[in-house]
């Protein structure tokens, strides 16, 4: 995937351990999480945005997460607008059913959480590589029969997509174009002789890899080195520095101001 | 046959050069084996290279166009996010019935050349021509009953749970009748030799045998022009041998083969005709029996000659003829040069 | 490492009447005996089918020790039973590279995949990456070492995996089928770097090939395998004039390959195996 290339710049987001990475994204979610106040919440967008140029992620990838959160954005909005049920102020009615200010509201900051949280991912996964991250994965003890199914996995997905589209194009070959279907035949039929090879292709792929795997003494029970060298470096305690620092000045804005909107569902 | 035994065992068993070592495996070194049984080992004598001929890019006008299967003009294709070309200005004209090689290293153009063929890539420029009628603006179902590919792959294609099963589904995509969908079966399952086999689970056989699914099911549909993409590679010499030969025998019943191969001697052997692709160019286009004749362009584009072909051009300065491509050939010819060396010894 | 070859001391692999089926009861190899010396070239050829990959996995211990199925006689390598002892124990002294290029890269880019063995036996980093280095330049890769595998070619992708088993400095490499993807420069190079590796390195080689005329010009020693036995064996210049009896080789099993072996498993254990 685009992911592991962009993986291989250098800026400094790229230089950062990616346990630090890891950390900071995780407080990130816990505060978007427990948070409903939508300036605090465009805010936290505001600073990850910031984070895009920094790190060489081209604006594309932003825009392939927007349009996929445009459809999310909608329904929630509008299954909230009408669900929501502390709204108090009707903006318009659909068979006598009102369509409530704060329900939208509410919509609205449940969808910021999601973006914010959506967001953050990429910066996470196109300024790791991912054998530094699984160097990470091992350095707090994860265990590495773990990390290693995580690593093939991640590596067997442009494979496994480009074997999709080689065999699309092998059935298009024999008269069976996916695209020419209408939806229902699609899910019927349409998709057995795309889904069968891919399985069976991947099946035999496994089992070589199972024979190779072993032949360069996975599993052996020794304590395993790593070539990637996670060591904490100034760079990282500034980045964390800073991170705590803005998360906590959030959380006590959030404390002092608005306690009422922290984790609980009331009207502002 | 399932271990290939080189050319030059095979040749030195039916020689029968008399001394006391076997004729050297080595081509060089039998070269001049040869020479001095012949004895020639300083001979001058040369018959001079006739020009290696060429194919005309177009069907001249005397030649009748209804006969060409396949006609290229000019095609280009450049691969979406990439700044050159794959395939530049390839043109070349297939008349029908011919089997035709492509020979070239890999990324050199060979496999986008066939999917442009079969409608999977549209060009980004220049024309096609499938039986005098343009290729563009057709769909690839409709495309598959002019022109059928067989991947390198057959594990790309086969999910059904039987043989027969997987022949068929093509059929069904045609929407044909019923009847005429078993008659093309058993037809198919006939010209592959896979008769016997058509309860069995494809995934189950061999890669030979699953390749030759593909062929089957490819072949169900009538196309009049057949490619086969690599279609020799992770066989043994049998295997290998069976496919080339079942390629010739649709040759035979009517359709035009065209086979993208490495096998240099399975391509001299089997094919009229070879085009040498290479930096998305078409660097030669001419009949087999000639093109090994062109050494240094095959040398740049790290083509090897077969041993035997190479074995003869080396004696060649002996009286050889050009243009032999079997063990069996140059066999005859060699013997002939012994016969007459001998009776120029007598008289 | 020696670089003498000939009847010195013990062979470094013995096969005393190797005789095997596997769990799906085909049976693959019937009263094998086989003596290879250190630093020699050793070659093995027969159909698709015949057992020439089965004999390989058995040099690392692959085979019984993943696979399974029933296994008579004895393989002993570098000293070590191979039936006694761990994959990743044998695996110091024996690399494997198998036939396709696809399937035994696992890592996303070059230098972790050539590392990847010998963090395994928790080799210090230091030496991993002098022996890094090393590798690539036996292979001839160091231009590409900070690359994605996706970016590489077939032979540059078998010699990564050639590279990515000399890491752990084995003593024999075996290699099933190395070039059969490949095209003819693919070819030329994995040869090439065998070779290199036994004359220059003296390492022992063992290949399954069908590539009769390059086995002609590098091998020492030619096996033929029919049916699961040795039908010739010696020199390549010997063997191979054998017109006769390599045009008689009766048929192959034909049917079988390693996969459908790990299919019959994988159906087994979903209680599927009578499909």
């Amino acid at each position: 995937m685009e992911a592991l290339h962009l993986a291989q710049l250098d800026t400094v987001i790229h230089r950062l351990n990616p346990l630090t990475k890891l950390f900071i994204m995780l407080l990130y979610w816990i505060t978007a999480l427990f948070t409903f106040n939508i300036p605090v919440l465009l805010v936290m967008i505001f600073l990850a945005l910031i984070l895009y140029p920094i790190s060489h992620i081209p604006l594309r990838i932003l825009r392939v997460i927007l349009t996929i959160m445009a459809a999310i954005f909608v329904i929630f909005v509008v299954i909230n607008g009408f669900m929501f049920y502390g709204g108090k102020t009707p903006l318009f009615f659909l068979y006598k059913w009102p369509f409530t200010l704060e329900g939208m509201i509410f919509g609205f900051a449940v969808c910021l959480k999601i973006l914010s949280v959506v967001m953050m991912i990429p910066l996470l996964t196109s300024t790791t590589t991912l054998p530094k991250l699984m160097a990470g994965l091992a350095a707090i003890k994860l265990p590495y029969k773990f990390i290693f199914t995580f690593g093939v996995a991640m590596r067997l997905v442009p494979l496994v997509t480009s074997t999709y589209f080689d065999i699309m194009a092998s059935q298009r070959l024999r008269g069976h174009d996916i695209n020419e279907m209408n939806y229902f035949k699609r899910l019927i039929k349409g998709y057995v002789p795309l889904f069968i090879p891919l399985v069976l292709t991947l099946l035999r792929r496994t089992a070589d890899m199972d024979v190779a795997i072993e032949s360069r003494g996975f599993g052996a029970p020794v304590k395993r080195t790593y070539l990637e060298e996670i060591r904490p470096r100034l760079a990282d305690f500034v980045a964390l520095g800073i991170s705590m620092a803005v998360f906590s000045g959030i959380f006590y804005y959030l404390f002092i101001n608005h306690l009422s909107q922290m984790g609980s569902i009331i009207a502002f | 046959m399932y271990v290939h035994v080189p050319d030059l065992a095979r040749l030195g068993k039916s020689l029968n050069i008399n001394g006391d070592h076997p004729l050297s495996l080595d081509v060089p070194k039998a070269a001049v084996q040869i020479k001095t049984w012949l004895g020639q080992e300083k001979s001058t004598f040369e018959k001079g290279f006739s020009e290696p001929t060429t194919y005309p890019q177009t069907p001249s006008n005397s030649e009748s166009k209804k006969d060409v299967a396949v006609e290229v003009k000019n095609l280009t294709y450049t691969y979406p996010g990439t700044s050159s070309p794959a395939i530049s200005n390839m043109t070349f004209c297939i008349p029908k019935g011919q089997f035709v090689g492509i020979i070239g290293q890999n990324g050199g153009g060979k496999t986008t050349i066939m999917k442009c063929l079969v409608g999977l890539l549209k060009p980004s420029n220049g024309e096609i021509f499938l039986d005098n009628k343009p290729l563009s603006g057709q769909k690839v179902g409709e495309i598959a009953t002019q022109i059928g590919l067989i991947l390198q792959n057959p594990d790309t294609q086969l999910f059904c749970m039987s043989v027969e099963e997987e022949i068929r589904f093509g059929l069904e995509n045609l929407k044909l009748e019923q009847s005429e969908i078993e008659k093309r079966t058993e037809e198919s399952l006939k010209i592959t030799g896979l008769s016997n086999y058509r309860t069995l689970y494809p995934f189950k056989l061999s890669l030979g045998d699953r390749r030759k699914v593909a062929v089957a099911s490819i072949v169900a549909m009538r196309p009049q022009v057949l490619i086969f993409d690599e279609p020799l590679t992770g066989q043994d010499y049998k295997g290998r041998y069976e496919l080339v030969n079942l390629a010739a025998e649709l040759q035979q019943a009517g359709h035009t083969v065209i086979m993208i191969s490495h096998d240099m001697e399975l391509v001299a052997k089997y094919t009229e005709r070879t085009l040498v692709v290479g930096r998305g160019e078409l660097l030669l286009d001419a009949p087999t029996r000639d093109v090994f004749d062109h050494v240094s362009l095959l040398r740049e584009t790290y083509i090897d000659p077969p041993e035997i072909i190479r074995l003869a051009q080396e004696l060649r300065v002996c009286g050889l003829p050009s243009g032999l491509l079997s063990i069996e050939h140059v066999t005859e010819e060699i013997n002939n040069l012994k016969i007459s060396a001998f009776a120029g010894e007598r008289s | 490492m020696s670089l003498e070859k000939g009847n010195m001391a013990e062979p470094i692999i013995k096969i005393e009447n190797l005789s095997y089926t596997y769990p799906s009861t085909t049976k693959a190899l019937t009263d094998i005996s086989l003596e290879v010396y250190e630093g020699e070239y050793l070659a093995i050829v027969g159909a698709n089918g015949a057992g020439k990959t089965t004999l390989c996995m058995f040099l690392n211990g692959v085979i019984p020790n993943v696979v399974g199925g029933r296994v008579s006689g004895s393989v002993t390598v570098c000293g070590m039973d191979t039936f006694e002892h761990h994959v990743y124990d044998i695996a110091q002294n024996v690399g494997l590279v198998l036939q396709d290029p696809e399937s035994q890269l696992f890592s996303a880019d070059v230098r972790s995949e050539i590392a990847f063995a010998a963090e395994n036996r928790g080799v210090p980093r230091g030496e991993i990456i002098k022996r890094m280095r090393e590798a690539l330049k036996i292979v001839r890769l160091e231009a590409l070492a900070s690359r994605l595998s996706d970016e590489l070619s077939g032979g540059q992708k078998q010699r990564l995996a050639i590279a990515a088993n000399l890491i752990v400095r084995p003593k024999i490499l075996v290699a099933d089928e190395p070039t059969s993807q490949l095209d003819p420069i693919g070819k030329g190079e994995v040869f090439a770097t065998l070779s290199s590796l036994n004359k220059d390195f003296g390492m022992t080689v063992v290949i399954a090939s069908h590539d009769v005329d390059e086995i002609e010009k590098y091998a020492d020693r030619v096996i033929v395998l029919d049916h699961g036995s040795i039908i010739l064996e010696g020199p390549p210049d010997k063997v191979f004039r054998e017109v006769d009896a390599l045009d008689r080789m009766i048929r192959s099993f034909g049917r079988w390959m390693l996969w459908t072996e790990c299919m019959f498993m994988y159906l087994t254990l979903l209680g599927l195996e009578n499909l």
